[in-house]
C-alpha cells in the first residue's frame, strides 16, 4: 500500500468509529441514557458528513490559480 | 429531438413552477397527468399513517433535480466514494434479508400506513430500490450516448488512470473476523462472559483503526458504510446484558412443587411467564430463583401477599414491579416485601430488552 495525501473524512470517521467500538467493547454504554444515544449519532454523522461535503481540493489548483495571475 | 424533449422522458424533480420540492410535478411530467393528483396522494399518505411524508421524502433525495444526471444521494455518497452498483447490491441483499425474515420469521417490524405483512411491503420497495440503482448504473452509458444526439458535443473526457484496488479493505475485514473469533475463544476459554455489545465494539474497533491507517496508507472508504450498518445494531445489542441461553419461544412454566421447581430460567428471545401461584415448598425459607429473558418479555407471578426480596435489571425498556413501571434504559430495581409466615422467594430477574413484569395472582382467583 502506498503512502497518499491524508484522507480527512477516513481520518475522522475512523477516530470516531474507534471511540464508539472501544466504549462498547469496555462496556462503557452501561449506564447510558437512551436520551443521550440520539444526539450522540446525529453530531457523529454530522461531523462526517461534514468532512464528506467538503470540497475537494485538486492538487493543481493553486498553480492553475498562479498561472492566471501571471 | 431537443434538449427539452430529451429531458422530458427522464423522470427528474421540476426546479420551477413547483410546490416544495418538485417531486409531485416531476412525476406529473414523467406520467403526462396533473401534478395535482400526486400532490392529492402524497397528501392522502401523510394523513392515513405517515407514508407520505417518508416516500416523498424519498423520492425527493432519489430524483434528480431537473439538467442534472445525479440526485442529491448520489453527490453524497460519490464523496464517498461509493457506487450505485455497490450500493444498490448492500440495499439488495437487505431488502432480500427483510423479506426472507418476514416470510419465513413471521418478524413484525410493522409500520402503521400498511397492512398485516408491512414487513413484505417494505422489502419489496428496498428491493426495488436496490435494483433501481444497479440498472441506473447500467443504462447510465446508453442515456448519454442519446443525449449526446441532443446536446452540443463536449470535450472528450481524458480517462484517468485507475487507481490499483486496495486491500486494506479485505485486511480490515480479516482482522475484524479475527478479533470476535479471538474474543469468542477467550471467553469460551477463560470463562469470561462476553457481552454481544462487546463483540459489535470489536468489530467496530477494527473498522475504526482500519479508516484510520486508510487516512494515509490504501483506501477503504466503503468500510465508512460498514460502520454505519454496524453502528444501529451494536448499540442496540450493547443493551443486551442478559445471558443469551434458552433458546427462542413462548414459555410458561407453573411448578407446583419443589421436584419441579428450578433455580434457572433463561430464554434468549420471546416470553417467559413464571407462575408461582400454585407452588408448595416442603419447608419454610428462601426459594432461590433466576430468571432472565435476553429480548423479550419476563412475567412472574407471585402468590398474593407472599415474601419478596427481587432485584432486577432492565437493559432497555420496561420494569414493572407490582405498581411500580419504569420506563428507560438501564434500570435497577430492588424491591423487598417481608411477611411473618411462609416461603421467601429471592428473585434475580433480568431483561436485555424488553420487560420485566412483576406481579400478584390477581384478586379473586382461589
Amino acid at each position: 500500500m502506498q503512502r497518499h495525501p491524508a484522507d480527512l473524512l477516513s481520518l475522522v470517521s475512523g477516530l470516531l468509529v474507534l471511540g464508539v467500538g472501544l466504549v462498547l467493547l469496555t462496556g462503557g454504554l452501561d449506564g447510558l441514557r437512551l436520551e443521550w444515544v440520539g444526539p450522540m449519532v446525529a453530531v457523529g454523522l454530522g461531523v462526517v458528513i461534514l468532512f464528506a461535503a467538503r470540497p475537494a481540493r485538486r492538487p493543481n489548483e493553486d498553480e492553475t490559480a498562479k498561472a492566471d495571475e501571471r | 429531438m431537443t434538449s427539452q424533449d430529451t429531458s422530458g422522458h427522464l423522470l427528474r424533480r421540476r426546479t420551477t413552477d413547483r410546490v416544495i420540492g418538485g417531486v409531485a410535478g416531476g412525476l406529473g411530467d414523467y406520467f403526462n397527468v396533473d401534478p395535482l393528483l400526486f400532490r392529492i396522494g402524497f397528501a392522502a399518505l401523510i394523513i392515513f399513517g405517515g407514508a407520505g411524508l417518508v416516500l416523498y421524502l424519498i423520492a425527493w433525495v432519489l430524483l434528480p433535480a431537473e439538467g442534472q444526471d445525479a440526485s442529491i444521494l448520489e453527490g453524497i455518497l460519490r464523496r464517498l466514494g461509493l457506487t450505485p452498483l455497490r450500493i444498490g447490491g448492500i440495499v439488495l441483499i437487505v431488502g432480500v434479508l427483510a423479506l426472507v425474515l418476514s416470510i419465513i420469521g413471521g418478524a413484525d417490524l410493522s409500520f402503521p400506513a400498511f397492512g398485516e405483512r408491512p414487513v413484505a411491503l417494505w422489502a419489496v420497495v428496498v428491493i426495488a430500490v436496490g435494483i433501481l440503482l444497479i440498472r441506473r448504473r447500467e443504462v447510465a452509458p446508453a442515456t448519454t450516448l442519446a443525449a449526446t444526439d441532443a446536446t452540443p458535443r463536449r470535450a472528450p473526457r481524458v480517462k484517468a488512470t485507475p487507481r490499483p484496488r486496495s486491500p486494506l479493505g479485505w485486511y480490515v475485514i480479516s482482522a475484524l473476523l479475527l478479533s470476535i473469533g479471538v474474543l469468542a475463544l477467550v471467553s469460551q476459554a477463560a470463562s469470561v462472559e462476553v457481552q454481544p455489545g462487546q463483540f459489535f465494539g470489536a468489530a467496530l474497533a477494527a473498522i475504526g483503526i482500519g479508516l484510520v491507517v486508510g487516512a494515509w496508507w490504501g483506501r477503504a472508504r466503503i468500510l465508512i458504510l460498514l460502520a454505519l450498518l454496524l453502528l444501529p445494531i451494536a448499540i442496540t445489542a450493547s443493551f443486551v446484558t442478559a445471558p443469551l441461553e434458552g433458546g427462542v419461544a413462548d414459555v410458561r412454566f407453573a411448578p407446583v412443587n419443589n421436584a419441579e421447581l428450578r433455580t434457572e430460567y433463561r430464554l434468549i428471545g420471546g416470553r417467559l411467564v413464571l407462575d408461582l401461584t400454585d407452588l408448595t415448598v416442603s419447608a419454610w425459607g428462601p426459594v432461590h430463583i433466576a430468571a432472565s429473558v435476553a429480548v423479550g418479555q419476563l412475567v412472574v407471578i407471585l402468590p398474593r401477599g407472599a415474601s419478596v426480596q427481587l432485584q432486577s435489571h432492565v437493559g432497555a425498556g420496561d420494569a414493572i414491579i407490582f405498581d411500580s413501571r419504569d420506563t428507560g434504559t438501564s434500570l435497577e430495581h430492588r424491591y423487598v416485601r417481608t411477611q411473618p409466615y411462609g416461603p421467601t422467594y429471592v428473585l434475580d430477574l433480568q431483561s436485555g430488552i424488553g420487560e420485566v413484569l412483576v406481579e400478584s395472582e390477581p384478586t379473586g382467583v382461589r
